[in-house]
């Protein structure tokens, strides 16, 4: 039979269901979705744009900020660090230090669950022993990797033995979200990541995949009910597209805006633009297994013949900051005075000249390439203020997976920009992670350094850790391990109804947003 | 014609798995997983617990035959981030995204037919020139940018559409528009030269001196012979939207197999990204293979048996 037999055959009505079922499918729902409650009127509510959905809502599987920022609205850390970045008590009301190796934590006593389980000094043990446990797969594991036990001292105390001094044991303790031991027992892992418990200001109520998720506040909540009633954590993946959004009344909050679109944004009656210096950074590294970075005088030349100045004024339009050293100042225990070496193209000539290059040099150059903001057009500048001094870069912008990569194995190019960032605001992972020899992504190795780095780790005490970090940033600078180039300064945009302020560490943190008055 | 399909099947499966197996090598080639589940400053050990964890530090034919073997169980895997079944996770969005390629047809198809009919028909005319000049600059124009026009005018300025999906019809509107436009061009300038040809032919002209009147000449004669080349492009413009439209799916924030599909690349989710070629390339295949079919069903000049024993 051939279509238009069949079609003279078909009745008419049966044509007319089959397009109403094909058009239906048009108007369907889009996926199988947690069924939630509508907006209800009187319910205040505060949408949120970021550049993902979340992970899972298990808070020990995600080590993304996008995924962190939902779970940390949901679920409560047993200590939190506050808005001026300061460690302050949260599920636990104190600690104590009774060892080099041992911390002892006191719980409150008010707090229940989302589902009215219990929380004690159990489910802190639970959540702990979970996360260390091989079979959960946790991405945050590593967030413990100096804690070796948990131990129940009493009902709402707890005891953590670390593997050796760990001054920043405070900051993991700001990692560590507490998750009910008998709701998972009884649904498992993979419903418990679908349909989170917590006991954090906000509860659980929809998750539609890659579109949002939606939480309303918990009235019982330790530190009073939040202010906004009902926030949606909406998932964006374009800047452009989370702008429109803002400027049509569809989204209350985006981070991390690009400054060119900063104009734009001002130019809305409806919208405001908020600032706050960050972690996050661009510098300039070594990779010293390969020449010509291998030279003390080449690498002071490149110290000498950079300038931020015109990155600052001119790419990021003073959205960002001359960074002196290769850490943000944001951080408590960075050297705060240390000054970097200065711009001077003949000094650098000169450098270059002893290092066995009178006449220049060409030079790979590898950066990242979206990852950070402007990161690319960052090292376009950095090659070009290069290229005045004889130093002939050939710019590689590459992808950050790749560019991961060929750090870790100590293949990348002999110079190379690179963004960072600090989850611990503290000095030690960060000169760990980029100077030391056996650093992650570092490419430097200089043992007197090392020495330095390991004695800032073991010490526990912090005026004697702020001396010893002086010294190695002091040292970082004058061997021109790595150059600071910029911190940035994160910009965010808000809508007319939403009070609310950055924070340096980037994250959002739905307790902290109030509604205008 | 049981047999003529079973062996569309059975090279359906092959060209499956070689896919799959290229993309198996090749994401395996682009860089390290766990730099990009991981924080960078991450304790080298903490990294080779992780990596062992997730079967990364093992060779990688071992990796392959233990995917080949949950391929056969159809299990593919879990996903690094988000510790979910692969192929639920892809699953979850077909869904979504058939609606937003079904939507982008129609359009296709509503503008794009009538657009190249007249055309045709009016050939040499101002019109003609017109709907061929507009049809140039849709497939010019990149879709990433006629999306983001489409939100700045409707969103941004007039206030008519929402720039973000909801899951509601209102929300796919614009999606569609920009899916559908660009494939609507294409049909245009596909159906104006199938109908030229067709508009030559003798029955056409007989059918005109029998007296029926022009639209039942074109509708009923002309056109439905026109639309035999016609509804192959549709075919592959339906399966390569079934692909995923990547750009559209980003710039409008809809939740379907593209979006899925370049979080995972980027984020080096490697079943994931497995998961979405297997579906997608069986998608694509039975598509083609429907196509090929209903081709004998339109035209009874065409038959499968006929095709078979050659």
């Amino acid at each position: 039979m051939y279509l238009h037999e069949f079609a003279g055959k078909m009745p008419k009505s049966v044509m007319m269901l089959v397009l109403v079922c094909a058009l239906s499918m048009c108007l369907g729902p889009m996926t199988t979705t947690v069924v939630g409650a509508p907006s209800r009127a009187g319910v205040s509510e505060v949408v949120i744009a970021q550049g993902a959905d979340a992970v899972t809502l298990d808070p020990q599987k995600q080590s993304d900020t996008d995924t962190g920022n939902v779970c940390n609205s949901i679920y409560d850390p047993v200590l939190l660090r506050d808005h001026d970045m300061s460690i302050k008590p949260a599920l636990a009301t104190d600690y104590k230090r009774i060892s080099a190796t041992e911390w002892e934590l006191n719980l409150r006593r008010d707090v229940k669950f989302h589902n009215g389980e219990p929380f004690n000094a159990e489910a802190v043990k639970f959540t702990f022993d979970r996360v260390k446990d091989p079979a959960t797969r946790a991405l945050a594991a590593s967030y413990f990797s100096s804690i070796v036990k948990c131990e129940v001292v009493g009902p709402y105390t707890v005891r953590f033995v670390t593997d050796g001094p760990d001054p920043i044991f405070l900051a993991r303790m700001t990692n560590l979200l507490v998750v009910p031991p008998k709701y998972i027992k009884e649904k498992g892992d993979d419903y418990f990541g679908r349909n989170p418990v917590g006991t954090g200001p906000y509860r659980f109520v929809q998750w539609v995949r890659d579109d949002r998720v939606v939480v309303e506040a918990y009235d019982q909540y330790f530190r009073g009910k939040p202010a906004v009633d009902r926030i949606t954590w909406k998932a964006v993946p374009e800047m452009a597209t989370r702008i429109a959004g803002l400027q049509s009344g569809e989204i209350d909050l985006v981070q991390a805006i690009p400054a060119d679109q900063v104009g734009v944004l001002k130019a809305s009656r409806s919208v405001s633009v908020v600032t706050t210096p960050c972690a996050q950074i661009q510098m300039l590294n070594f990779n010293i297994d390969v020449p010509p970075a291998d030279n003390k005088y080449f690498r002071l030349a490149v110290a000498h013949a950079v300038d931020p100045r015109p990155i600052v004024e001119g790419l990021m339009s003073n959205y960002a900051t001359v960074l002196d050293i290769p850490i943000a100042d944001v951080i408590p225990n960075a050297p705060k005075g240390i000054k970097r070496l200065p711009y001077d193209p003949a000094k650098a000539k000169d450098y270059l000249a002893k290092a066995g290059y009178p006449s220049g040099v060409s030079v790979e150059m590898i950066c990242q390439n979206g990852k950070y903001p402007m990161d690319k057009e960052i090292a376009q500048v950095l090659a070009q203020q290069l290229s005045q001094v004889g130093i002939r870069v050939t710019l590689k912008p590459t992808e950050f997976g790749q560019f991961q990569t060929l750090v870790k194995t100590r293949k990348i190019s002999p110079i190379y920009t690179s963004g960072g960032n600090n989850v611990w605001f503290d000095a030690d992972p960060q000169v760990t992670a980029f100077y030391a020899t056996d650093g992650p992504i570092s490419t430097y190795s200089n043992k007197a350094l090392d020495d330095l780095v390991i004695k800032g780790r073991t010490s526990l005490d912090a005026k004697e850790r702020l001396s010893i970090y002086e010294k190695a940033y002091t040292m970082v600078r004058d061997e021109a391990a790595g150059i600071g180039i910029i911190q940035y300064t994160l910009l965010s945009a808000i809508s007319n109804k939403v009070s609310w302020a950055p924070r340096p560490d980037g994250r959002i943190r739905a307790y902290e947003i109030g509604l205008s008055k | 014609m049981f047999r003529y399909v079973a062996k569309r099947i059975l090279f359906a499966a092959l060209t499956i798995l070689g896919v799959v197996t290229i993309v198996f090598i090749l994401q395996r080639t682009t860089g390290d997983p766990i730099a990009t589940l991981l924080p960078p400053d991450v304790p080298l050990e903490e990294q080779a617990k992780l990596r062992s964890a997730l079967g990364l530090d093992q060779p990688i034919h071992v990796q392959y035959g233990k995917f080949l073997a949950g391929l056969a169980r159809g299990d593919l895997g879990y996903s690094y981030r988000q510790g979910a079944p692969a192929l639920g996770l892809v699953l979850e969005r077909v869904p979504s995204t058939f609606r937003l390629a079904f939507a982008g047809m129609l359009v296709a198809i509503a503008i794009g037919i009538p657009a190249g009919v007249l055309a045709a028909v009016y050939r040499g005319t101002a019109g003609d020139r017109i709907v061929m000049s507009l049809a140039l600059v849709g497939q010019a124009m990149p879709v990433y940018w006629t999306g983001i026009l489409l939100i700045l005018l409707f969103s941004v300025r007039l206030r008519w559409l929402p720039a973000i999906s909801d899951g509601g019809f209102v929300s796919m509107i614009m999606p569609a528009l920009a899916v559908g436009g660009y494939s609507a061009a294409r049909i245009a300038r596909m159906t104006r030269s199938s109908m030229l040809e067709v508009l030559r032919m003798d029955y056409v002209r007989t059918a005109r001196s029998k007296g029926l009147r022009n639209n039942v000449v074109i509708v009923e004669h002309a056109l439905r012979n026109a639309l035999i080349p016609i509804v192959t492009v549709l075919g592959m413009e339906f399966g390569s939207l079934m692909g995923g439209s990547v750009i559209v799916e980003s710039v409008f924030a809809w939740p379907g197999v593209g979006r899925l599909a370049v979080n995972a690349i980027m984020g080096r989710d490697y079943p994931v990204v497995q998961a979405v070629v297997v579906v997608v390339s069986a998608i694509f295949v039975l598509i083609n293979l429907g196509v090929d079919l209903t081709y004998g069903l339109l035209d009874p000049r065409i038959s499968i048996a006929n095709t078979t024993r050659r």
